[in-house]
């Protein structure tokens, strides 16, 4: 029926492409005049703000409440309940070795945007020279993570320890992964590129991969200071006005 | 013609964008905030300058990047709204959420003096 | 004018993917009509599984003290009922007709992203799957479609405290699946809807049901990952014994108070879930605001104050959630600022109310069978609209809350509302799908049938919530007082469910007949309707230009405004029936006869009227899509039935997982490496395409 009418159509009309219907009709513009991927990218963007958003309310709830149970609820007897213990926050983060890592991630931002650059000037050698330091610059992020991680872990510090532990893992591991895909992402446009993949017109293909990964370091400079830089309760000082807040986990039991 | 239409396109995204320059600029102020961040960490120990500080720095790093990096000041206005209204939802919904679940623990900002 | 030499070889005859029937051509199809057709008959099975949920829940509460279902399968039940009626039922429904309608609303071929708009059918069905193979696994989810922690929680290393067996696991990672198929699906429809538009289809010129797709679409981009945060912390406390909504944990061998709160679960989940109800009840709104005008012959009345209004409610949707924790014990602030955010949504709501009314004010109405449903749902959803706002008021809901008047209440806005209007678009868009009209008189009856026995079913679950029965009990003592209306409810849900078997052999009978709708029976506005019945696959051989809101009213009736826009239309419409132009001194008149006796010749008939230019590239056939939701299907089922498992050093993981994390790559490797996916493959894709259009 009506397929075989159009594939003969298609077949015979394949030379007959004339210039005039090139655009009009099967062409239609963008209506807002964005690139559809481009677009797709934002609104994800726009997504991952309440994926992240999600992830930084947990972990600001509960970051000072290991220590604030430690302090306040030691001498709770005949509970049967132990009570949450260190290492906490104050004990283990290195502010100056996550420094470094959040400027190497920095850095890497800035060697993405070379990238995009390179490549919307047709550059393509600098655009893979740029895209494999960014890749490479997020992997050393990554190993720097790892190597935070398992200090951590020797300290102490495991995702079911206390619940410093669990919200800073599950934060932090989050936004690793997320770095983990950029990385991906890179490796394969260069990987791409090597093979003769891009060109100039692949602009939009990179800037796209660009957005996410400086999206990523966005969020990383967030961190970096909610996490690491704005201080912890150290326990030892506050007890009577931790109180009350903690007896409300304590009546919470009943189902013990 | 569309050849050339690729050419003069990519031409304008080019001129869109800033150049080099900028962001090697951009580049280093940031590195210069993360350093100042830092040091605010080791030097003060007035929890309201930290705190006060801290967050301004956050809020100047964060421009500088989404609007530079990421290009949103030479881009479609309506990407800025785009993110922007993504953005004012996300942190509405969870700073209520944090103001309601956590009284008793980060808000309460005098307890560690 | 260098064109580029257009490889032929990459392009497939444009009608591939619609006009093949076999099995092959579904599972590989990215037409969006298509798969909006297999997400409108998996939202039907859905619904009847839902619905035989319901039934089993009738039956157990038929008589006081019954034991027909054991307490534990009881709570499977309602909570794969809920589940299963949300996002197996309404929401493909919904999104059923996001997929068949949008582009043609808006005069596009396709969606933005074909492949991802197959993705996302594909793991729906995947999500699909994974909750309800609970069922054979004899672990149904069991904690409700809300999935309150601790009733979800486990303690590591104990076998008998709270929720160990494998329930939750498959509620959590099939709703994870499901929130990966919605999000794509918003996306797409996102991006589709801004950047697809038909030239001159402004925004303010578009379809209200494409305006509803739009904002649901924004809903869900902003509420889904939410719950995915939820569940995946939920997750972390069930498999590595963290403690984000329990209070205790047992760490290194102790149980230890640890400072979890479970009050975090209610938060996210209903930072989700309210925005959620919204996701149900806009593309009803949508429906209804596209079939009333029809059916008054007025174009919808205060159309820009009903675009604010859907906007308006979804941004009032994220703030409102607490009102689902309002006998928590938040504190007065809370509850007094919800309160207030909570009623101020009955205002945009009632003016779509009035709005619908003043549209049938004064109109030609037809009471034909979309109407009746339509109307129905003005009625029925001011019902439960109408309860809402007494709930908002934080006394009131305290005294309601877990009661039978809150299941009495959401039931009239999402059967009452969304179930409605979906009824509603069935009887309206069956004959543009299929060519064929569902026969009216069944659908009449069908109708009051449903109205009648749907009255009969939830209004007496007021009374029950105020005489105290609560809901989410398995049973009621003899002694309360309760037997009447729960009978009488029965009664009423046997009497609902079977109109949907009504529903059904209307279809299937109306299928099998040989009678052929006209392209245009309602006389209607929208875009769609200029297309033949069923759209062929690339829907419009022309672009059509927009020039006015109620378009296909404007072409049949001239706008009743100066004459140069009168000749514009002619023009438009000689672009969407030949091609070429030759029809400036037609009529509005002659113009829509034309279109009428060509589309009634058929198909191969209006294939002679494209233009040689005029070569239609539809994107390619493609199985990577289900690839892909097969390794991710495989991916969270590993993670369910975690053994046999793959211990590396401290690693230990599941090995069916990473054999889908593998499917998965091959597929996503594929995707990208497919040629000529592009629906302009000889376009680059940088070049905002406004540029060369005119070249």
């Amino acid at each position: 029926m009506a397929t075989t009418a159009l594939e003969v159509q298609r077949a015979g009309g394949g030379t007959t492409h004339g210039d005039s219907g090139h655009g009009g009709s099967s062409h239609p513009p963008t209506s807002t005049g964005i690139d559809s991927k481009k677009l797709l990218m934002w609104w994800f963007l726009g997504s991952e703000c309440v994926l992240f958003g999600s992830l930084i309310a947990t972990f600001m709830i509960y970051r000072n409440r290991a220590q604030d149970l430690s302090v306040n609820l030691q001498g709770i007897e005949g509970s049967g309940l132990a009570v949450s213990s260190g290492p906490f926050p104050n004990q283990v983060l290195d502010q100056l070795y996550t420094a470094v890592s959040a400027g190497v991630l920095l850095f890497s931002s800035f060697t993405m945007v070379l990238a995009v650059a390179s490549v919307g000037r047709g550059n393509i050698k600098a655009f893979r020279v740029w895209t494999l330091a960014t890749a490479m610059l997020g992997a050393i992020f990554l190993a720097g993570q790892y190597f935070e991680y398992t200090e951590f872990f020797h300290e102490g510090l495991s995702i079911q320890q206390n619940i410093f532990g669990a919200s800073f893992f599950t934060l932090t591991g989050v936004h690793g992964m997320h770095v983990f895909v950029g990385v991906i992402w890179l490796t394969m446009l260069s990987i791409v590129s090597f093979r003769g993949g891009i060109s100039k017109k692949d602009h939009t293909n990179v800037e796209v991969a660009g957005l996410y990964w400086h999206f990523i370091d966005i969020v990383w400079i967030v961190l970096f200071t909610l996490v690491y830089l704005l201080p912890y309760r150290d326990g030892a000082e506050s007890a009577e006005e931790h109180t009350e807040g903690a007896m409300r986990l304590v009546q919470s039991l009943p189902f013990f | 013609m569309s050849a050339t239409h690729v050419d003069s396109q990519a031409e304008d995204a080019a001129a869109n964008h800033p150049g080099d320059r900028v962001y090697f600029t951009m580049l280093g102020m940031l590195a210069g905030l993360t350093v100042i961040e830092v040091i605010i960490f080791y030097l003060t120990d007035s929890l309201v300058l930290r705190v006060g500080l801290l967050a301004a720095l956050l809020l100047v790093k964060f421009v500088a990047q989404i609007g530079w990096f990421t290009h949103l000041r030479y881009d479609d206005r309506r990407i800025t709204l785009v993110f922007g209204g993504c953005l004012f939802i996300a942190l509405s919904v969870m700073f209520a959420t944090v103001a309601m679940m956590a009284v008793d623990g980060f808000f309460l900002l005098n307890e560690y003096q | 004018m260098a064109t580029f030499a257009q490889p032929q070889t990459l392009v497939r005859p444009a009608s591939s993917s619609s006009s093949e029937s076999g099995l092959w051509s579904w599972l590989t199809t990215i037409d969006h009509k298509r798969i909006g057709i297999l997400y409108g008959v998996s939202a039907i099975v859905f619904l009847f599984i839902g619905g035989l949920e319901a039934m089993l829940i009738r039956l157990q509460l038929a008589r006081p003290e019954n034991d027909l279902l054991s307490l534990d399968t009881y709570n499977s039940v309602f909570t794969m009922h809920g589940t299963t009626m949300i996002f197996l039922a309404v929401m493909p429904a919904s999104t059923a007709w996001f997929n068949y309608l949008v582009p043609l609303q808006i005069g596009a071929r396709d969606v933005a992203f074909p492949r991802l708009n197959a993705l996302s059918f594909w793991l729906l069905l995947a999500g699909a799957l994974i909750l309800n193979l609970s069922f054979l696994a004899g672990a149904a989810p069991n904690a409700g479609w809300y999935g309150y922690a601790p009733l979800t929680e486990v303690l590591v290393g104990q076998t008998d405290t709270f929720n160990t067996g494998r329930n939750i696991e498959f509620w959590a990672l099939g709703l994870q699946v499901l929130g990966i198929s919605s999000l794509a699906a918003s996306f797409n429809m996102i991006v589709t809807i801004f950047n697809l538009r038909a030239p001159g289809m402004t925004l303010m010129r578009m379809p209200i049901f494409t305006w509803a797709t739009l904002i649901t679409s924004i809903l869900m981009v902003l509420a889904f990952p939410a719950i995915t945060v939820a569940l995946v912390l939920l997750q972390l406390d069930r498999f590595l014994g963290t403690h984000f909504y329990i209070p205790s944990q047992y760490v290194n061998g102790e149980l230890t108070l640890t400072g979890g709160d479970p009050l975090l679960w209610q938060h996210l989940f209903w930072i989700f879930g309210h925005p959620e109800v919204y996701i149900l009840i806009l593309p009803a709104f949508g429906i209804v605001s596209e079939i009333i005008p029809v059916f008054s012959r007025k174009p919808l009345f205060g159309y820009a104050v009903m675009v604010y209004a859907l906007a308006a409610i979804a941004f009032l949707g994220f703030g409102v959630w607490v009102h689902h924790m309002f006998t928590t014990g938040l504190g007065p602030t809370p509850t007094a600022i919800f309160a207030a955010t909570t009623m101020l949504i009955a205002i945009p709501t009632g003016v779509k109310i009035f709005n619908w009314v003043g549209t049938m004010w004064g109109g030609q109405i037809r009471f034909s069978t979309p109407m009746l449903f339509a109307v129905g749902l003005v009625s029925q959803f001011t019902i439960g609209g109408i309860s809402g706002v007494m709930h908002s008021s934080a006394p009131v809901d305290t005294q309601q809350n877990d009661s039978y008047f809150v299941v009495a209440h959401f039931h009239y806005v999402l059967f009452g509302g969304s179930i409605f209007a979906l009824i509603a678009a069935v009887y309206f868009w069956f004959p543009k799908i299929t060519g064929k009209m569902l026969d009216e008189r069944l659908g009449k009856i069908h109708f009051w049938w449903t109205f009648l026995s749907f009255n009969a079913a939830f209004f007496p679950m007021h009374f029950l919530g105020l005489e105290g029965m609560p809901r989410r009990y398995a049973s009621y003592g003899d002694g309360s007082g309760w037997w009447f209306w729960n009978v009488v409810v029965s009664i009423g849900s046997f009497a609902l469910a079977a109109s949907f078997v009504l529903l059904v052999y209307n279809i299937a009978k109306t299928l099998r007949s040989k009678e052929r709708a006209p392209e245009d029976p309602w006389d209607a506005a929208t875009l769609e309707w200029t297309t033949p019945s069923p759209p062929p696959v690339y829907n419009y051989k022309v672009i059509p230009t927009i020039t006015n809101r109620d378009q296909f009213w404007a072409d049949k009736y001239g706008t009743g405004q100066d004459h140069e826009e009168e000749a514009d239309l002619e023009v438009r419409i000689g672009g969407m029936k030949i091609g070429s132009v030759d029809t400036e001194d037609e009529n509005p008149e002659d113009q829509a006869a034309t279109r009428r006796q060509n589309a009634q010749s058929g198909d191969s008939q209006s294939l002679g009227n494209i233009e040689e230019d005029e070569h239609i590239h539809m994107p390619n056939p493609s199985f990577y899509p289900l690839v892909v939701a097969i390794g991710l299907f495989l991916v969270a089922f590993g993670m369910i039935y975690s053994y046999p498992r793959l211990e590396i050093e401290r690693l230990s993981l599941p090995v069916l997982s990473l054999f889908g994390l593998v499917v998965m790559l091959v597929g996503i490797a594929g995707w990208s490496l497919e040629p000529a996916s592009d629906p302009e493959p000889d376009h680059d894709e940088s070049v905002p395409l406004g540029t060369s259009s005119h070249a």
